[in-house]
Parts: C-alpha cells; sequence; structure tokens
C-alpha cells in the first residue's frame, strides 16, 4: 500500500479512527502511568489527589531509594534466571530445529510428534510430580531448577517457529556450505543464524518475559528470600500488612526497568519478527 | 520443508542426530516423565515422600464426589467464555490499525503497541489488585467520580444484587458475588500487543484494490469486515482462540494471585487449577491432586480433540 | 544501521546487568568466617508485624556474637503464601531448621516433621545462669507452664513461646479528645456505645468521614466473639456439670441435641443483638473489607477505634501519626439494663497460652545447635531482648514487659469465657454465609438465629465426625507411646521418672478416650433426634 496514491479527501477520514486507537492505547498505558505518579508520592499524597501526578518539588525520592533495597536482590536473580533460560532455550531450540528442518530423519518424525504433543499437552498435573522429580535431584531452593524447567519448557515453541524458519531458507545456501566441508555445526553457525536475527530476537524476548513472569514454579522451589526471582519476590512485597504504596509502586517500576531497557533498545526488532510471516499458524 | 534423504546418507550424517539430544532429553525427564509420574500417582494417597499407599480408584471416586472441583468447572467454564469475548478488542484494534491509509502511522503504532508490553504481565497484575482496592479504590473512585456508581446502585435496586450501596466502598475481591465480574474487568481495555501483531500480521496479505473495489460497491465498514477481513485471519484467530482456551482452562496463577489459596471470599474464584494446587501444596494430599489434574488433562484433551475433528476452516 | 547500534547497546546493557546480578550470587558463597565452617540455622515464622524481625535479628546477633561459628538466619514468609510454601519445604525436605508453629501445622504435621523438645525442657536452661531461674527446669519458667509449646495429643512440648497475646481496643488519642473533649477510655459497654454516638454525633456535624469502630472481616468478629462470648457464661455455666464450665465443641453439641439450647435461647439471642449492636457502629459492609483495610482506616484517622491484638500494637503505633491509647476489650457489666443478665462481667485472661512458639524441624541438618538456639530463645535474658525490641508481651516469669507492652499484659479479674457458636470449619462456614442475616439493612438476632436453626447443628455434627477421625488416629498413636512406655517400664521398674511419664500418658489417654466416647454420644443422641424429627 502506497500513502502517495491516496488523494487528500480520504486522509480526512482517518480522524476517528486515530482517536479510536489513541484512546485503547491509553486505557492500555492507564496502569503504567498510574505507577509512576503513585511512586512519587507518599500515602497522604495519594489519597488527597488520586489521578494527577504530584508536583515536581513534591515529588518523593525516597520510595525510590528504600524500594531499591528491597527489590534489588530478587531483581538480580530474575535477571540471572531469565537471561541464562533464554540462552539456553536459543541453543537447544537452534540445535534442535536445525535436525528437524534439514534432512527427515528416520525416527524425525516421532521425535517431531513428540514435540506437536507438549504444545498441546495441558501440563497443569505436572507441578506436582515436577516437585518430586526436582527433590530428587536435589535442585530444590536452588536457582538452576529455575533455568532447567524454563529451558525445557520454553524450547517447544522455539523449535517449532525455527523449524518453519529454517525450512524456508534456500537450499543452494546449505549446499554450497556442504561442498565447502562445512560440518553441520558450521553450516548452523553460518548459514542459520546470520539470517534468523528478527525471528532470534523475538524467540529471545518472548521468552525472557516468560521466564520474568514465572512466580509458580519459583513459589514452590525456593525457600530462601534471597533467592526469590521477582514473582515471589512481589508476592511478598504484597503480603506486607500495611503497605506504604507509593515504595510498593517505585519497587514495581524497578522490577519493570529491565525489560523497559530491552524494550526500548530492541522495540522495531520485536515488531519486525511478529509481524513477518513465519508465527503464522 | 525438510529434505528427503536415503537411508545410506542418513548413517553418515549421524552426528546430526546429537543436535536433538539436549532437546529431547530435557522434555523427557521434565516434562513426559511428570505427565506419566502424575498418571502413575493419581491412583495412590500420597503425602509427597516416600510413603504412598495404593489406593486404586479412590481418588476418581472422591472427585466425582467433589463439590467444589465440580463448581470451579462452572466458573472457568464462565472464564473461557469471557476470555474468547475478551479477544474483540484486539482483532478490532488490529483491523483499526491497518485500515489506516498512512504506512507511516501503521508501523508508529505498532511500535506503540509493544508499549504497555514493557510493564511485565505480574506487575500489570499488582497494579489491579491496587485498582480493586476497596479503600484506595482506584476502580471505586472512578466510578464514582464518573457517576457509574450511582447507576449501579439503581440498577442494584432493581435486580436486587445485594453488593452495590450507596457510600459504601464496593470490595470487588472481598464479595463473593463479585468476584467473577471482577475476574472479566480485569485486564480492560484486554488489548494484548502479541495478538494484535499477529492479526495486523495476517491482514497484511490483502491489497488496496479489494477495498477499493468495495467502496465502489457500497459496502458498510461493517461488511467489510465480516466478508474481507475477517476470512483471512480466520487460522490466527482460530490458533489464537485454541491456545487461549486450553490456556485459560488450565490456568490459575491470575486467581491465586488476586485471590489466594482458597478461591477468594466464598471461594467463588476457584478454579480447577487452583483446587488441584490447594490439594497439593496446602491440603498435602499429593496422590488426589494428580488425580484431579490427570482429569483435567483428560477433558483438555477431549477437547481439543473435538476441536480437531469437527472444526474444520478452509485455508 | 543505526537500529543494530541500538540493538547491541541494549543487548550490552542486559549483558552487564547479568554479569552484576552474577557476582551477587555468587559473592556470599566465598564468605566464611576465618576459614572455620559457618553452620547456617534458618528460622522461619509468618509475623510480618512489626517489631518481631527486628526482634529476631536483634537476638541472632547476640547469639552469634556467642557461637562465631553459628549463623542465624531469619526467614519471614507472608501468611498470604505461608502454608503453602511451608508444605513444599517440609515435604521437599528442605525444610528451615526452626519454623513456628501454628499456620498450617496439624497434629499429623507436627508429629511427621517436628522434633519434640521434652528432654529438653525438663532440664534447666543453661541460658538462664545467673538469674532467679537458674535451677528451674525450663517448662516451669513460662507465665503459663510452657502449655503454649505443649501438644496435649501427641503428649509431647515442640515449641518454645516467645510471647504472650491478648486482643485489646486501639483509640486515635488525638480524635479522642477532639470529640470528649478528654482522653479517657471507656470501661463499661454503657460507656462505649455513649463513646460510639458521640463519634458518630461528631462526624456528623464537622462533615467528617468518621466511623468509631474500622471493622473487616478479621477485626470485626474478634471483638463480636469475645463479646458474645460474655453472654453465654451464665448459660454454661448452668449447663456444665458441676465446676466443669465446658465450652469444647463436644458438650455445646451434646446440650444442642439434647434440646438444652438452640441458636434461638434467649443468652444467644441476647449475643447476637450485642453484636448487631456494635456491628451498626462499623463501615457499612465491613465483612467484606481485609485486616489491612481496617488498619489503614484507623491510621488514616477516618475511625476512631479498632479492635486487635497484641501482635498490631507495635505496627499501628509506628504507622499512625497520631497518639494511640489502648483499653481492653469494654464488656457489660451485670447491672448492664440490656445485656447484663446473661453475663457474668468481664471475661478473664488467666488462662492463656503462651504464643509465637517455634519448633525444631526434623530435617534439620544441625539439630544440637538449633536446640541451642531454642533453649536461648526461651531464656529469661532473650526475652528481655525480645520484649524490649519488639514490645510485644514476654513470656518468660521474671521478664518486665516493654511500658508499650504493659496493657497487653492478661487481666485476670473476670469469669471464663461462655461458648462461641462456632469453632469448626463446617460450622464457621454456615455461620460465614448467614451472617448478613444479622449484619445487613433488614438483618436481626433472630432472622440469623432462625437460618443458623436450619443448617448449624448438621454442621457442627460434620466437624465433629471429622475431628474423631483425628482423634481416633492420635489414640492409636498414643497407643503405641503407651505400649513402648509398658515395655520400658518391665525393664526398668526403677526408674522414676519412667513411672511418672507412664502415668502421665495412661491419664492423658483415658482422658481423650472418655473424650471420644463422649463425643461418639453425643452424635448418636444427635442422629437420634434428628430422626426423631418429621
Amino acid at each position: 500500500m502506497n500513502a502517495s496514491t491516496v488523494s487528500v479527501g480520504r486522509k480526512a477520514s482517518d480522524l476517528p479512527k486515530h482517536v479510536l486507537i489513541w484512546l485503547v492505547l491509553g486505557l492500555e498505558l492507564l496502569p503504567f502511568y498510574m505507577m509512576i505518579q503513585i511512586s512519587l508520592k507518599n500515602n497522604k499524597m495519594f489519597f488527597e489527589n488520586t489521578w494527577l501526578p504530584a508536583l515536581p518539588k513534591d515529588w518523593v525520592w525516597q520510595n525510590y531509594a528504600e524500594a531499591l533495597q528491597i527489590i534489588l536482590p530478587f531483581v538480580s536473580n530474575s535477571v540471572v534466571v531469565s537471561v541464562t533460560s533464554t540462552a539456553g532455550v536459543l541453543f537447544s531450540a537452534l540445535l534442535g530445529a536445525y535436525f528437524f528442518a534439514r534432512y527427515k530423519m528416520p525416527g524425525g518424525n516421532v521425535l517431531w510428534a513428540a514435540f506437536l504433543l507438549l504444545m498441546l499437552l495441558p501440563g497443569v498435573a505436572n507441578i506436582v510430580t515436577l516437585f518430586a522429580l526436582l527433590q530428587s535431584f536435589n535442585l530444590l531452593n536452588t536457582l538452576w531448577a529455575l533455568i532447567i524447567l524454563g529451558i525445557s519448557g520454553g524450547q517447544v515453541f522455539c523449535i517449532y517457529v525455527l523449524r518453519n524458519f529454517i525450512e524456508d531458507l534456500p537450499k543452494d545456501l546449505f549446499e554450497a556450505a556442504e561442498m565447502d566441508g562445512a560440518s553441520h555445526f558450521k553450516q548452523l553457525w553460518h548459514v542459520v543464524i546470520p539470517m534468523s536475527g528478527p525471528i532470534i530476537g523475538t524467540l529471545a524476548i518472548l521468552q525472557f518475559l516468560g521466564s520474568w513472569n514465572d512466580f509458580l514454579m519459583p513459589l514452590v522451589v525456593l525457600r530462601d528470600p534471597e533467592l526469590f526471582t521477582i514473582g515471589v519476590g512481589l508476592i511478598y512485597l504484597d503480603g506486607e500488612y500495611v503497605k506504604q504504596w507509593g515504595r510498593v509502586m517505585a519497587a514495581f517500576f524497578i522490577a519493570s526497568l529491565p525489560l523497559i531497557i530491552i524494550f526500548v533498545f530492541t522495540m522495531k526488532l520485536f515488531v519486525r519478527g511478529l509481524s513477518s510471516g513465519a508465527l503464522k499458524g | 520443508m525438510a529434505l528427503p534423504i536415503s537411508q545410506k546418507k542418513a548413517l553418515l550424517e549421524w552426528k546430526l542426530y546429537l543436535f536433538v539430544v539436549p532437546s529431547v532429553l530435557l522434555i523427557a525427564v521434565f516434562a513426559y516423565y511428570p505427565t506419566i509420574s502424575a498418571i502413575y500417582h493419581s491412583f495412590f494417597r500420597w503425602g509427597g515422600g516416600d510413603a504412598k499407599e495404593f489406593i486404586g480408584l479412590k481418588n476418581f471416586s472422591d472427585i466425582l464426589a467433589d463439590r467444589v472441583f465440580w463448581s470451579s468447572f462452572i466458573t472457568i467454564g464462565i472464564l473461557v467464555i469471557a476470555n474468547v469475548f475478551k479477544m474483540v478488542p484486539s482483532i478490532f484494534l488490529a483491523v483499526l490499525i491497518h485500515r489506516l491509509k498512512s504506512d507511516r502511522w501503521q508501523y508508529w503504532y505498532r511500535v506503540i503497541l509493544v508499549l504497555p508490553m514493557i510493564v511485565p504481565s505480574l506487575v500489570t497484575l499488582f497494579i489491579w489488585k491496587f485498582f480493586f482496592d476497596p479503600n484506595l479504590g482506584v476502580l471505586n473512585a472512578a466510578l464514582d467520580q464518573s457517576g457509574f456508581k450511582t447507576l449501579l446502585v439503581q440498577m442494584d435496586q432493581v435486580f436486587g444484587w445485594g453488593v452495590f450501596f450507596e457510600g459504601v466502598p464496593t470490595a470487588w475481591l472481598g464479595e463473593p458475588a463479585l468476584i467473577i465480574p471482577a475476574l472479566i474487568i480485569w485486564g480492560f481495555p484486554w488489548v494484548g500487543a502479541v495478538g494484535v501483531l499477529i492479526f495486523l500480521a495476517g491482514l497484511q496479505s490483502i491489497g488496496t484494490e479489494v477495498y477499493e473495489a468495495a467502496d465502489l460497491d457500497g459496502v458498510t465498514p461493517f461488511q467489510k469486515f465480516l466478508h474481507i477481513e475477517f476470512p483471512l485471519i480466520m487460522t490466527q484467530v482460530r490458533l489464537m482462540l485454541v491456545l487461549l482456551i486450553i490456556g485459560t482452562l488450565q490456568g490459575y496463577g491470575l486467581q491465586f494471585l488476586l485471590l489466594g489459596e482458597n478461591g477468594g471470599a466464598g471461594g467463588r474464584g476457584m478454579v480447577p487449577g487452583l483446587w488441584m494446587f490447594n490439594r497439593a501444596f496446602i491440603a498435602g494430599e499429593f496422590g488426589y491432586a494428580c488425580a484431579l489434574g490427570l482429569f483435567l488433562f483428560v477433558f483438555i484433551l477431549g477437547l481439543t480433540w473435538i476441536n480437531n475433528k469437527f472444526v474444520r476452516v478452509e485455508k | 544501521m543505526k537500529e543494530r547500534i541500538l540493538n547491541m547497546i541494549g543487548l550490552s546493557l542486559l549483558a552487564i546487568c547479568f554479569v552484576v546480578s552474577l557476582g551477587r550470587i555468587a559473592w556470599p558463597k566465598s564468605q566464611t568466617a576465618d576459614g572455620r565452617d559457618v553452620e547456617t540455622i534458618r528460622i522461619a515464622h509468618w509475623q510480618l508485624e512489626g517489631g518481631v524481625r527486628e526482634a529476631l535479628d536483634r537476638l541472632g546477633q547476640e547469639y552469634e556474637a556467642m557461637h562465631p561459628n553459628v549463623r542465624i538466619q531469619q526467614i519471614p514468609i507472608p501468611e498470604r503464601i505461608y502454608t503453602n510454601w511451608l508444605i513444599t519445604q517440609l515435604v521437599g525436605g528442605t525444610a528451615p531448621d526452626i519454623i513456628q508453629i501454628g499456620i498450617g501445622i496439624s497434629d499429623e504435621r507436627l508429629a511427621r516433621f517436628f522434633d519434640p523438645i521434652t528432654t529438653l525442657v525438663e532440664s534447666p536452661n543453661p541460658y538462664n545462669k545467673g538469674t532467679a531461674l537458674e535451677k528451674v527446669p525450663m517448662q516451669e519458667t513460662f507465665f503459663d507452664g510452657m502449655l503454649g509449646g505443649y501438644n496435649e495429643n501427641l503428649l509431647e512440648y515442640y515449641g518454645v513461646p516467645l510471647s504472650g497475646t491478648s486482643i485489646r481496643m486501639y483509640y486515635n488519642l488525638d480524635l479522642l479528645r477532639k470529640i470528649t473533649g478528654s482522653e479517657q477510655l471507656p470501661t463499661t459497654f454503657r460507656e462505649f456505645i455513649a463513646l460510639c454516638r458521640q463519634a458518630v454525633d461528631f462526624g456528623k456535624s464537622t462533615g467528617r468521614a468518621l466511623v468509631p469502630i474500622a471493622g473487616s472481616r478479621y477485626n470485626g468478629p474478634q471483638l463480636m466473639n469475645l463479646l458474645f462470648e460474655s453472654q453465654t457464661q451464665l448459660l454454661m455455666e448452668e449447663l456444665s456439670p458441676a465446676g466443669g464450665l465446658m465450652r469444647d465443641p463436644i458438650s455445646t453439641l451434646e446440650w444442642y441435641a439434647d434440646g438444652k439450647w438452640s441458636p434461638e435461647s434467649p443468652a444467644i439471642l441476647s449475643g447476637m443483638r450485642l453484636m448487631r449492636e456494635v456491628a451498626q457502629f462499623m463501615q457499612p459492609g465491613f465483612m467484606q473489607l481485609q485486616r489491612d483495610d481496617a488498619t489503614f482506616y484507623f491510621v488514616q484517622g477516618r475511625a476512631l477505634m479498632i479492635c486487635s491484638g497484641s501482635w498490631d500494637a507495635t505496627s499501628i503505633r509506628s504507622q499512625a501519626p497520631f497518639r494511640v491509647g489502648v483499653s481492653p476489650i469494654p464488656f457489660p457489666t451485670t447491672d448492664d439494663p440490656d445485656f447484663g443478665k446473661f453475663t457474668k462481667g468481664g471475661v478473664s485472661e488467666a488462662g492463656s497460652l503462651a504464643a509465637v512458639s517455634f519448633g525444631l524441624t526434623r530435617a534439620s541438618k544441625h539439630p544440637e545447635i538449633a536446640k541451642d538456639f531454642l533453649r536461648f530463645l526461651g531464656s529469661q535474658p532473650a526475652n528481655k531482648i525480645w520484649t524490649d525490641v519488639s514490645r510485644w508481651v514476654p513470656s518468660v516469669l521474671g521478664v518486665p514487659p516493654h511500658p508499650d507492652a504493659e496493657p497487653f499484659l492478661p487481666i485476670t479479674k473476670g469469669a471464663t469465657p461462655g461458648f462461641a457458636l462456632a469453632t469448626q470449619p463446617d460450622a464457621m462456614r454456615v455461620y460465614g454465609t448467614s451472617i448478613n442475616d444479622l449484619f445487613g439493612q433488614e438483618g436481626s438476632p433472630e432472622k440469623f438465629a432462625k437460618s443458623l436453626s436450619k443448617n448449624l447443628l448438621d454442621a457442627q455434627a460434620s466437624d465433629l465426625r471429622r475431628s474423631l477421625l483425628s482423634t481416633h488416629m492420635n489414640s492409636k498413636r498414643r497407643d503405641t507411646v503407651l505400649a513402648s512406655l509398658v515395655v520400658q517400664r518391665a525393664k526398668a521398674p526403677t526408674d522414676f521418672k519412667l513411672a511418672e511419664k507412664f502415668d502421665k500418658a495412661l491419664q492423658a489417654e483415658s482422658l481423650a478416650e472418655r473424650g471420644n466416647y463422649m463425643a461418639e454420644a453425643a452424635l448418636r443422641a444427635n442422629d437420634a433426634a434428628q430422626n426423631k424429627e418429621p
């Protein structure tokens, strides 16, 4: 579609659409706005003025100082778990997808069915026996348990998407590399990875998000508050008896910071990745 | 498509199998084994340690008599239907953005759309919990100031609900009758960035000529949607629908965070997944929880099978 | 290209975060105290109320100063997730060394996961050296004889209790002065109601949103149940066998089945009327509110009073920008025109047990050190630190309470409280679903009593049936203990301590069996009575 072919008269009719879109987006961003404006007030100020932000001279920066102390350990635990599990997922999924996409190896169909089945299999009962399994591996109360579970859970979707993507790559690239005597690993490294930047980026972000937001498994697995990830940490914060909402909101904001960093810098990549056809059913 | 390979070449390429070993190992140990173990343990009375007692089908007969479990199915049914409806705003927004004439604006909206994702869903959940608070009630304040509250009080008197009163802060999560409405209202305006972007991708394939032809025929915007856009995103819709239904049916994180381990006041927010969690990690009845999980598992599997058999969409 | 640079920046920022976080996690492990092995003792609890965490930290530091190779680590877990956290830790074998006994710990779990400390407490506490309690066996150094740490069903001591608790009324003194001109707190129910009315008038005349009592699902019933129990005092005395004063579910069910009382008896109705009278001075719809909502209300100055336990004192005092006054619950006196008929006057707290008790888990990797820390916690010097830092009521004899804790010391004046309507799960559920018939706009005691009459008896019977199952199991367990004691006595017939233990166990078992028998009789009577009705 080319904007230059549009006549002037047509452009005007777009206005109601824009208004609607801004309305919806605005409402969608409301929690974010409230979080920021409340994080700079104390309880009394919030009580008097619910909706509008306080004046800059009244901003309570102390909320952030206090929140930082509480939430920083949780954030760092989450960063370690999320980054490691994302790296692990990409590693495992790239290898696995390459296997499926390159050749129809004997037994490949069975293995592929095993993976597909997992996407539809409701894993709801697993949490109980997973807990028992982790106990027998002595992995309870460690961050490793969370990382491993994150990898094993996230790779299924990634393999599915990556397989479709790799299959769509032109075969001659592979043949050329093979003729140059490259091992499969080198083929993966030099052919697949450079071409799949956006897809890998999108999958990485989705996996990171998933791991960041997870709280059920950490709740069940972790004992020591110093190991708590963000999920459990926020529940912990919510469990205090009388809450200073300004401080709580500041903690929420700090909990979102790593995501903010990622998104601000890689937003376009993510948008492009999701909009490409590779994620079609 | 993956290239076909002869048996001989496959033997030469045996190293390729190593590529898939980590993945298969992980899913075998951490996905398939727990599932099988759960099926196995549902026939036992199991406290979680090594001590277990084989009781055959007793867990299952207990399930049949378990009132809490069955009423949780009703709750989750309502929530599934609500979630299906909550998919509409995403489709609506995707269509709106898609119909914009300016490419630049389309692109920028796509980018801005991702902005709400900056806040992790966990934090959004807690902020909404904060909105629902009766005293600090952002939601209650909004209702009061916009006059909606008076409307609700009047409707209450007409319908006899007994939940909205003049001058009384409404406890959205504390009043049993309001728990399910609160779970439905949550997340207003119900637009998911990932969903919108995927729908937009699907809508890409429609060319301008189709629109111009429709305009010449004098088709209304809504008819345009019905006949042009909707059929083309059917695959995406169907995929999202399946994932959504399966996800909602087994989900309980939302309810756990907002309402606590017992499903809130009067247990109205209890959903099957939460009851399973409750039985395992609060009551300590791991075997019964496995049986509950197995039940849910079979149920969802059955739904998926029905979906595949009877609901077919022509590409 | 610009996009690539941006991506690189983003990724490197993330990488920095990652490295820093990794460092934070890996760092503490490399610290050891002078190369010697540091043993860490972990102690878990749910008391996130003000004062507790600080006090436990101080106690930990004191202990660490005495034992340099030990590190005491506190694990406070919010009440909301405490039960599932507890179960996963106990079942998963990763439980901390010391856990607070209470939430989520049934007798089953106590027996299965905790180590009894009976042998520990039968001897004097070495940490009491230099005090008057030096030669006294530890179990006799607490104001309740350490019954707060004793489990009657299992016949063992499991926990070391740190604090006494009680329920009081908290007042906003500054607001009180504005309303009445003085800071005198009401002592009788009449004065209390008069004050509530004054508060309402004050709110109306100044246009200030004011509620006399801050109520919630948690704080409301605390006040109202105590008041209710003052109304069944005479009834209970009447019905109990001579000098018995039974308030347990078995006896009350038996009397109910025999028709000796019903929800429509005058004493019960009077209790309900008392509850309703107080409820009208709380926020409308208070039963839907949570504990922190009520506290918030009070602390924001929108309520004059709030009823809560001594455990909230430090939290409330630190959050409130005004001065806080504390008084006992204003019970109706015997000459009260409306409610004096059925009461014997105030309710005594003489039988109250110490709380906040910590027990030893079997999964502990350092049981000897943990036991030693428990001894330390239960000593007089430690308890003094406890009350000084947390401002809570002490549990050990001879420890002067912190001035802030003095209003919470048990009040011995008064009579035994009467019985309550619903203390077990099923009965409480029936009670809770009908409660709107009492508090609602069109509610009344008569309406509430009528809806209870339909279902309360059945609920109490099913509760009793359920508890009979576990008491039978306890009996079985006690039989095993008794059998082993018999064998031990046969081998050592002159061991007096053993003989004493055996006698105590036999007596407890006999009492328990008698209780079982009575319960079964009550259930049979109830069934018969039900069948008699058409």
